[in-house]
């Protein structure tokens, strides 16, 4: 970043190398929409290049990164206003269906699959966004709450309840195939 | 340790976030504990589903996009860094070329009125003057300039006489008044 900040054009190619992957996964994991998904990781490095000449290093560059990112995710998920993001005190867990509505014969093993994805799109912005830091960037509590932006304790509940609900909604299809 | 503090980290005891005496006393209460290691187990599986969730890979052509944005943006900061130089830069050019044009043309008008309020005098070629006319007015200058000329020498008393005088001083070897 010291490179690109002091104009160094191939600099920025590596860095947008590095980690524009990292940017898109992530994205489009949290959006499910690929072109979506696309526009904010051009605009994630736009805001890079923009904010190189004043960047200051704070802490890990990739912890940056991925702070621009959900931010522009949130702001896409405003937008639509499909999904709302409460704050960590409001999150309210989607209910999951009765067993008895359930038709047990469609189920089979990729739609297992199927439904723990669908599960984890179930899941409030903010455990989604968590979770996703931490299992598919490998992200520490401590980067995963500079992130969000709150405290470790808020992270460590948040990925608890995230965990607890998935592990419902698959215990739910596990007993629901047998 | 009770299992209420296990149950409560067993999320971070999986994300491998608990100190090691920590991760030591929960190993040691999960052996041991029914409960817990079924608690375990279930989030344990919840978390490991995840990894069904597929790797989608970015397009192609997003890195290529992403540089040329880039660029462009790159391109029309420049411009917008030197569109407003090149602005002042024409606005005084302008300014110095209008005032220069504004002095020149009041300069010539200036010129003009001074011409016009000359007198015309005609061109010396167009005046034909007869030889004849040109002898007898010279004639007439010399007889003017005579008669001044006599008129000067009139109002002159006494003109002494130089050379008598030097006579006399060389012969008698003192000066007559």
């Amino acid at each position: 970043m010291e490179r690109v900040k002091n104009g160094d054009e191939g600099a920025f190619e590596e860095l947008v190398t590095r980690h524009y992957q990292s940017v898109y996964k992530l994205a489009y994991r949290f959006l499910y929409d690929s072109p979506e998904a696309e526009d904010i990781t051009q605009e994630v490095f736009f805001r890079v290049y923009r904010a190189s000449k004043t960047y200051i290093p704070k802490a890990k560059f990739s912890t940056w990164l991925y702070t621009i990112t959900k931010n522009l995710c949130f702001n896409e998920l405003r937008k639509k206003r499909s999904v709302n993001i409460f704050s960590i005190e409001d999150e309210m867990l989607p209910e999951l269906p009765s067993m008895e509505d359930s038709p047990v014969s469609r189920l089979e093993e990729a739609e297992v699959k199927k439904g723990v994805l669908d599960a984890v799109r179930a899941l409030p912005a903010n455990l989604r966004i968590a979770i996703l830091l931490l299992k598919y960037h490998g992200l520490s509590y401590e980067e995963v709450a500079e992130v969000l932006g709150c405290t470790v304790n808020a992270v460590k509940l948040r990925v608890h309840r995230a965990k607890n609900f998935l592990a419902r909604s698959i215990g739910y299809l596990s007993q629901e195939t047998k | 340790m009770n299992c209420q503090w296990v149950q409560q980290n067993l999320s971070a005891y999986i994300d491998n976030e608990l100190s090691i005496d920590q991760k030591k006393l929960v190993d040691n209460h999960l052996s041991l504990c029914n409960q817990c290691k079924s608690e375990f187990d279930r989030l344990f599986m919840a978390w490991d589903a995840l990894s069904l969730w597929e790797d989608k890979r970015p397009p192609l052509h997003l890195k290529k996009t992403i540089l040329r944005a880039v660029k462009k943006e790159k391109t029309f900061n420049l411009l917008r860094v030197l569109l407003p130089i090149a602005a002042v830069f024409v606005i005084a050019v302008s300014l110095v070329l209008f005032y220069r044009t504004s002095n020149y043309y009041d300069q010539r008008v200036i010129v003009k009125e001074q011409r016009r309020s000359q007198p015309q005098i005609p061109p010396i070629e167009s005046v034909k003057v007869d030889d004849n006319e040109i002898i007898k007015n010279l004639q007439l200058i010399e007889e003017k300039e005579f008669l001044e000329s006599v008129e000067v020498l009139k109002t002159i008393d006494y003109l002494p006489l130089i050379e008598e005088t030097i006579r006399n001083e060389s012969s008698m070897g003192y000066y007559e008044a």
